[in-house]
């Protein structure tokens, strides 16, 4: 090791530095966000449910009603 | 060129492997705990907040530490001003201050020291600090070795 890699090597010692990405999310505005996509992809999903609750059966029977010939079709 | 998208997970993994590097890089430009501290965590805000402004054109390393460089810069305080932070001397040359190595830094013109704290701290190849330093490649070589040659006359003439 040299003079100034040694000089270099303690100025700035590793062991001082302490990791906080939570510190880093809220400076960029992200922790709120992140905070709230949990919720916000459980609703999507309820939403998404409660869409194919009410498309599939009306699905179902539109083609048990083409099959039929019912009248709402004749 | 397809453009590469920088997720927030991609930018986290690089913090997680890198930061340590990042924070040492910091403090020998500050020479402040705190202020190092600051510049590294501000430099990770900036880069995520900016994330979809990254080109892909080098490496995302390259790209966040110019982010922490820029944070440390408008910190606004000069280290020479300041009373630097102490370290460990064990086993180091007690003729030798902290503040003397920062001072030598100090003399060092911009380039110079930017280069030699990226190569050493970093590891970053010569790409990456032309990238950063926005000069070109074929000038990091002599960049480096011209701050190492007036780093270690500077460290010499303390120690004499």
């Amino acid at each position: 090791m040299t003079l100034d890699d040694d000089a270099l090597d303690r100025l700035a010692p590793t062991p001082s530095w302490r990791p906080d990405w939570v510190d880093v999310l809220g400076r960029a505005g992200e922790l709120d966000q992140r905070q709230w996509q949990p919720w916000a992809r459980r609703r999507r999903i309820l939403e998404l449910a409660l869409l194919a609750a009410v498309l599939i059966p009306l699905i179902v029977l539109l083609a048990l009603a083409v099959a039929n010939g019912w009248w709402l079709f004749g | 060129m397809e453009q590469k998208a920088v997720t927030i997970e991609s930018i986290e993994a690089v913090y997680r492997n890198r930061a340590a590097d990042f924070f040492r890089l910091a403090l020998a430009r500050t020479s402040d705990l705190q202020l190092a501290r600051d510049a590294v965590q501000e430099g990770f805000a900036r880069a995520l907040r900016a994330r979809t402004g990254f080109r892909g054109s080098g490496s995302l390393e390259a790209w966040i530490c110019r982010c922490i460089l820029n944070a440390t810069h408008d910190s606004r305080l000069p280290a020479v001003e300041r009373e630097p932070h102490e370290t460990d001397r064990n086993g180091l040359q007690p003729e030798m201050s902290d503040a003397e190595v920062f001072a030598a830094l100090r003399r060092l013109s911009a380039p110079q020291r930017d280069a030699l704290l990226l190569r050493f701290y970093l590891d970053f190849d010569y790409l990456a600090i032309a990238e950063i330093l926005g000069i070109e490649v074929r000038a990091v070589a002599t960049t480096l070795h011209a701050a190492r040659w007036n780093l270690t006359q500077a460290l010499e003439g303390v120690v004499r």
